[in-house]
């Protein structure tokens, strides 16, 4: 006992670890944040009333808020909600994957029935299908597990959940990506494609499908709940399936993608609801028969026909958005089918090519006929962002335009062939459907305007007198100019006017000669009597002659002059030079009676001439000229009278 | 549906095919595969007529195209009185090679000079244009419905005129059509076929170019490059000439109509001058009916 003050040493050391420990962990608590994703508006005001601060917040591509560490409990109270997991996201901040408890809950889990065999309880499972189902799915529910085959569906009113359908695995082509939905999977799961009449739900930030839509019944289309995955251990696949409560990732899988599933069925309701809204004058039957369609055939029993897209998951949705929507707005207007081709952005005849019977409508999507032309994509359609393309295609003079609201032509209707000029819908987002809803709108509205005898022509003379009118208020806003701007605009509009013409004169000139080939040009100064030989030197034609003579007229004397280079320039006659090659001296050290010393010339009235010959390239009549005017002298001017200075010829008969 | 391969496409040919939106794979490198109707492409690339040879591939064809044969504007050579080994064949030749750098050099000196002639127009052209459209938009102030009546008048106009086939608009921008051009000039003794145009008129926008007319059939080598008709360059904009005078003043009074009849016949005519004579290289009209 003599160390028992040791012992008292060492109680009071790890006293001081823990409250140490609680300190730092409560500090850092403090810091911590929860995030909630896709909070609607009530459940916000409903954290407002409860005095629980929050903050908006964009957490793995989804929006929501975060709360504080000491307002969580507090918050999953206030909102009814039921955590399935805490993800961490980074040091403080965690997103909770969870569910707001359905009213009404009990009657709800009296509705769901379970076939087949589940790695978790049902009752788990229960749970997070009526939380997150009921606002969508008004029917009984039946869940199956792993272990029902391909569990023949009868259509009895109820809504069919497959989790994990009976397939075989190996057979399964694609791995499901590290997260879904932005949720991490943990484990090594395999994945089948989606069926071609479903519609699939798809992660854009992976292009993958976790789920589709047929009819009645979601099928995940990855074993969503890893109830037969190898890289879960025994003891792990122990504990999942028997415990009544706790975290489990996989629960939170399912969770997090029924939710993302909601959110977008919620989506496709406001494009119906919209759809239903803009159209409802022209959806009338009596409207429709009155103008001599049969609405007898519900439009969703048109059969589409489809070619020409291609087969990606985010395509496939795409697909399937633009094929329902199309059917529900356009089926009316067909008798047999629909027909919609994928054109690709190239440009696509009329012609049916026997596709479509002749009542039936074409959908030609991204496509325009021949005759347009490329122009640049606006930025906006119908308030919305337009697809991120250069260009699109401009109305061509066969068809009608369909127009949006800003002006901008997104199609036309050509007969019964709808031309869509750009991709407008491609992974079916909820943006590009609005888009394309409001597209088939207004080719809906088109259609019923045109179905009218000689409407053609009175749409389209409306339609220009608007355009027309509303450039015309467009500049009406703008402040006109002064009289005085004006006219210095027009003067100076004036100026480059003749500055323009007489240079693009210029360059057809230099373009267009020489009028005969190189080689005759070469002849023809080589023909001149007084010529040694012609070649090219820095951008100049170097012409070298014989001897040179002139005459004094004064007393019929002629004189030597001596054998010359004339340099001809390009085509200006600035850069004229007469050098003289003799070897007596000159008087002056002039190179010729009207030549200086550096070879230039004072040229006189001769200037023109030779700008006139140089600017057509009349290279062989210059140098005759040039000939001529060092082999004459003007005896009045100043410099020509000096010819008598420079040496007498000996020429016979002189 | 049939694939055609065409071998060692010129930029031109790609171009064109680009512009109508026509897409192609590349095939063993100089060589393309289109995967559209054979005479639509022809049409397209200008050219008069096509032969397709079958190959190792179903529904793949081998495909040659014959273009129109171009008239030259050059006049005919003479023949040599002496021999090319001679010295004076020599210098001959020698002045050839270098006479030709030197045009080039020259020829490019008076282009460069000319597009900065065009940018300084355009500029002056747009400030213009644009003082005019509203001092003419504020000297008026006439009510919606008088507007709409007058532009649904000018829409009647435009149709009437013979050569416009329909008229379409973009914002701001309205797209004339017209049926095929046949242009007539005093050197020439036939009519010549210049195709059919779009002419677009740009009333809010018109600093890349405020009136443009692209040829549908296609742009043809004359003058400076590729050229839309002889007084048209590629990007369709008019030659500078007096005519701009009286286009500006029409478009800023909105007389579209009147404007459009103005540039038809520009079109229509070429002069006795450099960019005129380039008419020989559109083909000849397969009949003289005009359609004026």
């Amino acid at each position: 006992m003599t160390y028992w003050w040791l012992i008292l040493i060492v109680f009071v050391a790890i006293l001081i670890a823990l409250i140490q420990a609680r300190v730092i962990a409560q500090k850092h608590n403090r810091r911590k944040k929860y995030f909630f994703a896709s909070l609607s508006p009530q459940q916000c005001q409903k954290l407002d009333e409860a005095d629980i601060v929050y903050e908006a917040a964009n957490v793995a591509g989804q929006t929501g808020v975060s709360v504080r560490f000491h307002d969580f409990q507090q918050s999953l109270q206030v909102l009814e909600a039921q955590v399935h997991e805490t993800l961490q996201e980074s040091d403080v901040l965690y997103r909770v994957i969870y569910s707001i408890v359905a009213p009404e809950r009990r009657l709800l889990l009296q509705r769901l029935s379970f076939r087949g065999y589940f790695p978790v309880r049902e009752e788990r499972i229960a749970a997070i299908v009526s939380n997150l189902l009921w606002p969508i799915v008004k029917q009984e529910i039946v869940v199956y597990g792993s272990g029902c085959g391909g569990a023949e569906v009868e259509d009895n009113g109820k809504f069919h959940l497959f989790l994990a359908p009976g397939i075989d695995q190996e057979e399964w082509h694609s791995t499901v990506p590290s997260s879904v939905w932005s949720v991490a999977t943990r484990a090594t799961l395999k994945a089948r494609d989606p069926d071609p009449q479903a519609l699939p739900y798809v992660d854009f930030s992976n292009s993958f499908s976790p789920c589709q839509l047929q009819g009645n019944q979601l099928h995940f289309l990855f074993d969503v709940l890893a109830s037969a995955c190898n890289d879960i251990d025994w003891f792990e696949r122990l504990k999942r399936r028997f415990a009544r409560k706790g975290e489990d990732h996989y629960l939170a899988l399912l969770a997090n993608c029924l939710a993302c599933f909601v959110r977008e069925v919620r989506i496709e309701q406001e494009i119906q609801a919209y759809i239903s809204k803009e159209g409802v004058a022209d959806f009338s039957g009596q409207a429709m028969q009155a103008l001599g369609f049969d609405e007898a055939v519900p439009t969703s029993k048109i059969p589409v026909k489809i070619s020409g897209f291609s087969d990606g998951h985010r395509q496939i949705r795409g697909q399937a958005i633009l094929v329902k929507l199309a059917q529900q707005v356009l089926g009316s207007f067909c008798s047999t089918q629909l027909t919609i081709v994928s054109c690709r952005g190239s440009v696509s005849a009329v012609a049916r090519a026997g596709i479509a019977a002749d009542d039936d409508l074409v959908i030609k999507f991204f496509s325009a006929p021949l005759e347009t032309r490329r122009v640049k994509m606006p930025d906006y359609y119908w308030n919305s962002p337009a697809p991120k393309k250069a260009n699109v295609f401009s109305p061509s003079p066969l068809g009608v335009p369909i127009i949006t609201p800003e002006g901008h032509a997104v199609g036309e209707l050509v007969g019964r062939v709808v031309y869509v000029y750009s991709e407008l819908i491609q992974s079916g987002t909820s943006e590009e459907a609005l888009l394309w809803a409001s597209f088939l709108i207004e080719a809906r509205k088109l259609l019923l305007q045109l179905s009218a005898p000689g409407a053609r022509e009175a749409v389209l003379e409306e339609m220009f007198a608007w355009e027309c009118t509303r450039q015309f208020k467009l500049l009406e806003e703008q402040s006109p100019p002064s009289i005085n701007q004006l006219r210095d605009d027009a003067e100076s509009f004036a100026g480059s006017l003749r500055a323009a013409i007489a240079s693009q004169r210029s360059m057809y000139e230099q373009m267009a000669a020489p009028w005969m080939g190189l080689g005759e040009e070469f002849d023809a100064i080589m023909a001149i009597p007084k010529i040694v030989d012609v070649t090219v030197k820095d951008n100049q034609v170097v012409v070298t002659t014989k001897t040179l003579y002139c005459k004094d007229t004064r007393n019929n004397v002629n004189h030597t002059i001596g054998n010359f280079k004339i340099i001809i320039p390009a085509a200006s006659s600035d850069g004229l030079r007469w050098l003289n090659q003799a070897t007596f001296s000159r008087p002056g050290g002039m190179n010729a009676p009207h030549v200086d010393a550096e070879g230039k010339a004072c040229l006189g009235n001769m200037k023109e001439v030779f700008s006139k010959l140089l600017a057509e390239r009349q290279y062989a009549a210059a140098v005759e000229a040039a000939i001529a005017f060092v082999e004459a002298a003007n005896t009045d001017d100043t410099w020509g009278k000096n010819i008598d200075k420079w040496p007498r010829a000996n020429l016979i008969g002189g | 549906m049939a694939g055609y391969i065409i071998k060692d496409p010129s930029i031109q040919i790609l171009d064109k095919l680009n512009q109508a939106g026509i897409d192609w794979f590349e095939w063993d490198s100089p060589a393309i595969l289109v995967n559209e109707d054979i005479t639509l492409i022809g049409r397209i690339i200008g050219a008069s007529n096509f032969e397709t040879k079958n190959t190792e591939w179903e529904d793949v064809f081998e495909t040659s195209f014959t273009f129109p044969v171009q008239e030259e504007v050059t006049v005919s050579r003479l023949n040599l009185s002496y021999s090319a080994d001679s010295a004076l064949g020599r210098s001959r030749a020698n002045y050839i090679k270098l006479a030709e750098v030197r045009y080039k050099d020259v020829a490019k000196a008076a282009q460069s000079s000319f597009g900065a002639a065009q940018k300084s127009l355009a500029t002056a052209l747009v400030a213009y244009l644009h003082g005019a459209s509203l001092t003419q938009v504020h000297y008026e102030k006439p009510e919606i419905d008088k507007l709409l009546l007058r532009f649904k008048e000018q829409y009647r106009q435009l149709l009437a005129i013979p050569q416009v086939e329909a008229v379409r608009f973009c914002p701001g921008q309205l797209l004339i059509y017209t049926r095929a051009l046949q242009a007539t000039g005093s050197f020439s003794h036939s009519v010549h076929e210049l195709g059919k145009f779009l002419i677009v008129i740009n009333i809010s926008e018109p600093t890349g170019n405020f009136l443009a007319c692209y040829n549908l059939a296609g742009a043809v080598s004359a003058g400076w490059g590729e050229m839309q008709a002889p007084y048209v360059y590629s990007d369709g904009r008019i030659c500078p000439d007096e005519i701009l005078e009286s286009l500006i003043e029409l478009v800023a009074q909105m007389e579209y109509a009147t404007a459009i009849e103005v540039v038809l016949q520009f079109l229509e005519t070429a002069h006795d001058d450099a960019m005129g004579k380039y008419l020989l290289r559109w083909p000849h009209a397969a009949s003289t009916f005009a359609l004026k």
